[in-house]
Order: C-alpha cells, then sequence, then structure tokens
C-alpha cells in the first residue's frame, strides 16, 4: 500500500516535473503562489486528518463517510500539489497549522454525538477557509501550473462542503435559540401599576373628604 | 327658592365625589392587576403572504429557487446561467458574516460564528450587542439557504441590546450584512413571525437548499423574572434587495 502509495507520488511528481520543463522557463513563484501551495498543502493534511479522526469516533454514518471521503480527496489533491511545490522549490511544511491543530484537538475531545455535530461544524469552516484561499489564488496568483491546481481542487472542495451542509442538517440545525435572559426590553407595567394605584388612592381619599364635610354641614 | 332648590347644589356635590371614589377604587384594582402581570415584549406579525400557511410563508424572491440540492457541486449564483467551462468559475460566496447593520434604525453590530450545543440550543454571544451566526447555515450571498444571524434581546448585566430595536422595524426596512471578504449583502425586511418556545423553532428556518434568505432571531413575548426566559422567539425574515 504505502509501496504503491509512494509509486503513484513518483508518478504523478515526473508528470508535474515533465509538464512544467515542457511550457516555458519557469520564473520564481510569486508570494501568493507559494502561500497557497503551503495554505492548500496544509488544509489537505488537517483534513485527511479530521477523516481519520472521523473514522475512530462518529458515531454516525454520514459522518464516517464523509471522513472516509475527505481521506480518499485530499490524499488524491495532495499528491498533485507536492510535486508542484517541489518543481518550483516551495517548501511544504510536515504537519497542519497550529490553528487547524487545535481546533481538531476540540473537536477529538468531544464524544458521542457531540464529536459528530462538532466535526462536522468544524469542516464546514474549513472548507469554507480552504475555497476562499483557491478563489484568492485564482484571482491573484500567477503560476499556471498553481493555478491549475486550485481550479481543479475547487469542484472536489466545494462538493464536500454540500454534502457537510447536508449533514448538518441531519444532525445540528438548532431546536432553540434562548435569546434572552435581561427583561430589560420587556415593558413592565410596574410602573403603570403604581401610578393607577396612587392616583385611586388619592380620589378616593378626596371623595370620602367631600362626602365627610357634607354630612357635617 | 324652596329648600329642595338649596340642596341640589350639595347633592350634585356629593354624586361627583361618589363618582370620583368608585373611579378611584377602579383605579386601585386595575393598577393592582397591572402590578402582578409579568413584563412583556409585544411584536406584532406581518402577515405578508396572506394565503400561504404560517410554517411555509417564507416569500418567494426574484432568484431562481434552490438551484440544486446539497451534494451535487458547485451552485451557480442566480441569474448568471450556465457557467462557461474554459473560463474560471465565478467566485461561490464563502465569507462569513462579520457585521450587521440597519441604517435607518441607527443599528450596527458585529457578527461571530455560533454553533449548537449538546442540547439543540443555538449558543449566543453573552452581550447583545454581539450577533451570532449559526455558521452550518448559508452565509450570505450564497445562491440558496438562510442565513440565521440571532442575538440575545437583552442580558443580566448588559440591558437591552440592537435586537430590541430591530423587532419594532417596518416591513421593507433594509438592513445590510458584511461579510469577510469585504461584500455587502443587501436585504429587505419582508416578514415577522413569534413562536412559542414550548413548540421549538421550526428545521424550515434553517434550511440551506431554499431561496435564499437572511433570518434574524431573538426573543419576545413575556419575560419570567424567576427563571429569566422570555416565552416566544421572534423571528424576522428579510429576502435579497432586489434593484
Amino acid at each position: 500500500m504505502t509501496f504503491f502509495r509512494r509509486a503513484t507520488v513518483a508518478l504523478v511528481a515526473a508528470a508535474g516535473a515533465l509538464a512544467l520543463a515542457a511550457g516555458p522557463a519557469a520564473a520564481a513563484p510569486s508570494q501568493q503562489d507559494q502561500e497557497w501551495l503551503v495554505a492548500a498543502h496544509q488544509s489537505n493534511l488537517a483534513e485527511i486528518a479530521a477523516g481519520q479522526a472521523a473514522l475512530q469516533q462518529a458515531t454516525t454514518p454520514a459522518v464516517r463517510e464523509h471522513g472516509q471521503m475527505l481521506i480518499d480527496d485530499h490524499t488524491r489533491l495532495d499528491a498533485a500539489l507536492t510535486p508542484v511545490a517541489q518543481q518550483l522549490g516551495v517548501t511544504l511544511p510536515g504537519e497542519p497549522s497550529e490553528a487547524q491543530q487545535q481546533a481538531l484537538a476540540a473537536v477529538t475531545a468531544q464524544q458521542g454525538a457531540a464529536f459528530d455535530r462538532a466535526w462536522v461544524e468544524s469542516q464546514i469552516a474549513g472548507h469554507r477557509a480552504t475555497l476562499a484561499a483557491g478563489q484568492q489564488e485564482l484571482a491573484a496568483g500567477t503560476e499556471q501550473a498553481v493555478k491549475d491546481l486550485a481550479a481543479a481542487s475547487a469542484p472536489v472542495v466545494q462538493g464536500h462542503l454540500d454534502g457537510l451542509l447536508a449533514v448538518a442538517q441531519e444532525l445540528g440545525v438548532p431546536t432553540s435559540v434562548p435569546a434572552g435572559s435581561g427583561g430589560q426590553a420587556a415593558n413592565s407595567s410596574a410602573v403603570a401599576g403604581l401610578a393607577l394605584v396612587t392616583a385611586g388612592v388619592l380620589a378616593v381619599a378626596a371623595a370620602g373628604t367631600v362626602l365627610v364635610r357634607q354630612r357635617r354641614a | 327658592m324652596t329648600p329642595g332648590d338649596r340642596r341640589a347644589p350639595s347633592r350634585r356635590r356629593r354624586a361627583a365625589a361618589v363618582a370620583l371614589g368608585v373611579a378611584g377604587v377602579l383605579a386601585v384594582a386595575g393598577g393592582a392587576v397591572l402590578l402582578g402581570r409579568p413584563p412583556e415584549l409585544a411584536v406584532a406579525a406581518t402577515p405578508v403572504a396572506p394565503t400561504a400557511s404560517p410554517p411555509a410563508a417564507i416569500p418567494p424572491t426574484a432568484s431562481p429557487p434552490a438551484a440544486s440540492p446539497p451534494g451535487t457541486g458547485v451552485v451557480p449564483p442566480a441569474g448568471t446561467g450556465a457557467a462557461p467551462s474554459a473560463a474560471p468559475a465565478p467566485a461561490v460566496a464563502v465569507a462569513a458574516p462579520v457585521r450587521l447593520a440597519v441604517p435607518d434604525l441607527g443599528i450596527a453590530a458585529d457578527v461571530v460564528p455560533s454553533g449548537v450545543a449538546g442540547d439543540g440550543a443555538l449558543v449566543l454571544p453573552e452581550d447583545p450587542g454581539v450577533l451570532g451566526w449559526w455558521s452550518s447555515g448559508a452565509v450570505p450571498g450564497a445562491a440558496a439557504g438562510g442565513t440565521v444571524l440571532a442575538a440575545h434581546v437583552d442580558a443580566a448585566g448588559f440591558g437591552a441590546g440592537p435586537m430590541s430595536r430591530l423587532l419594532t422595524a417596518a416591513v421593507g426596512t433594509s438592513v445590510e450584512v458584511t461579510a469577510a471578504d469585504g461584500a455587502v449583502l443587501r436585504y429587505t425586511l419582508a416578514e415577522r413571525r413569534t413562536y412559542g418556545k414550548d413548540d421549538g423553532l421550526p428545521r424550515d428556518l434553517f434550511r440551506v437548499d431554499g431561496p435564499p434568505r437572511l433570518v434574524l432571531i431573538t426573543c419576545a413575548g413575556r419575560f419570567d423574572a424567576a427563571t429569566g426566559h422570555y416565552a416566544q422567539n421572534a423571528v424576522l425574515v428579510a429576502v435579497p434587495a432586489t434593484g
């Protein structure tokens, strides 16, 4: 398996190198291209790790299936990305970003249904960030080989996001929104009530005084 | 002049005094009733589509309805038609909402992502001045689905927030949502509904595959000071502004 994957990666790398060599002499990749390659690679690593966490901890088949899909698709996307980065001399980190690692740790700290909900929530945010980064690369990137990678990954990531949103409809729709605890916005009738009681007491007292005076007269 | 004529003014005065006394007793009774009544935040419903049944009364918009169910790939933005395959696909909205403004009411509030707790409750920022966005729903500007923003109408230690003013907004009021990428999405307030807390909120409000809309949720109705809870949820539905 490992040998097979290595062989595949090597083949893809060779193909990428050939493609780059065949094209016009590649200038140094722009800052944007470099940043996207690093960010996209780290997102692949983060989503593969999240997929493995789902296989281990998820309680619903839908979340496990999405976990496996993330592992398969992001392994494939990364296998296409790595040789392009190598060819362009961009060093790729070996781990997801600190923020991605913390987000996954917060999710794996949950158990049962709470894990499933947190996993889907976290993956929706992660895939939206990945899509936004890809859009940025397509708009501002310069190296065609890198932009091609971003274009190729967009429909895969969008497909994941759509699937995750659908799973959230099954698992994570809010059933209540507790949205008020102070009571300051509510119109209290206490002031009006107190005013009415005071006016009433004064009126009764005035009427009583008049009647008593009349009887004495 | 007869003695009866002389007594007439005093009789009138007595009658007036008795009437005043009766009015006073009624005022005391009415005041006592008011004093015993719990505070309430009343919200008038705004039936916009009188023929539609209440749970399905989300007004249609000019945009095409749910272009495709989730899981089928990129949903093209409204009005673009089929995207040419050679050109890069048009950017699909993915940026989170970061700010809500209602210029007519002088409302401007930050928006942060919110999740769902184990009991199914949407976890909102404590400060009623900050809105929570249900981050597993649609982003503003998405081709389909509801962008759900919610905030406490008030909170102990903070006082009343902007949602208490938004509840009084007339249908047709403009609402603006700014996304993290700087895009400003404009909506028009279309409908106001209330739901008893005991019945829960309909799932329909959180759909990601219906027409695009902005759903604003807060609390209303009677406030129970003992439990610190309102009896109802107020829901405002706004649709993308046309033109």
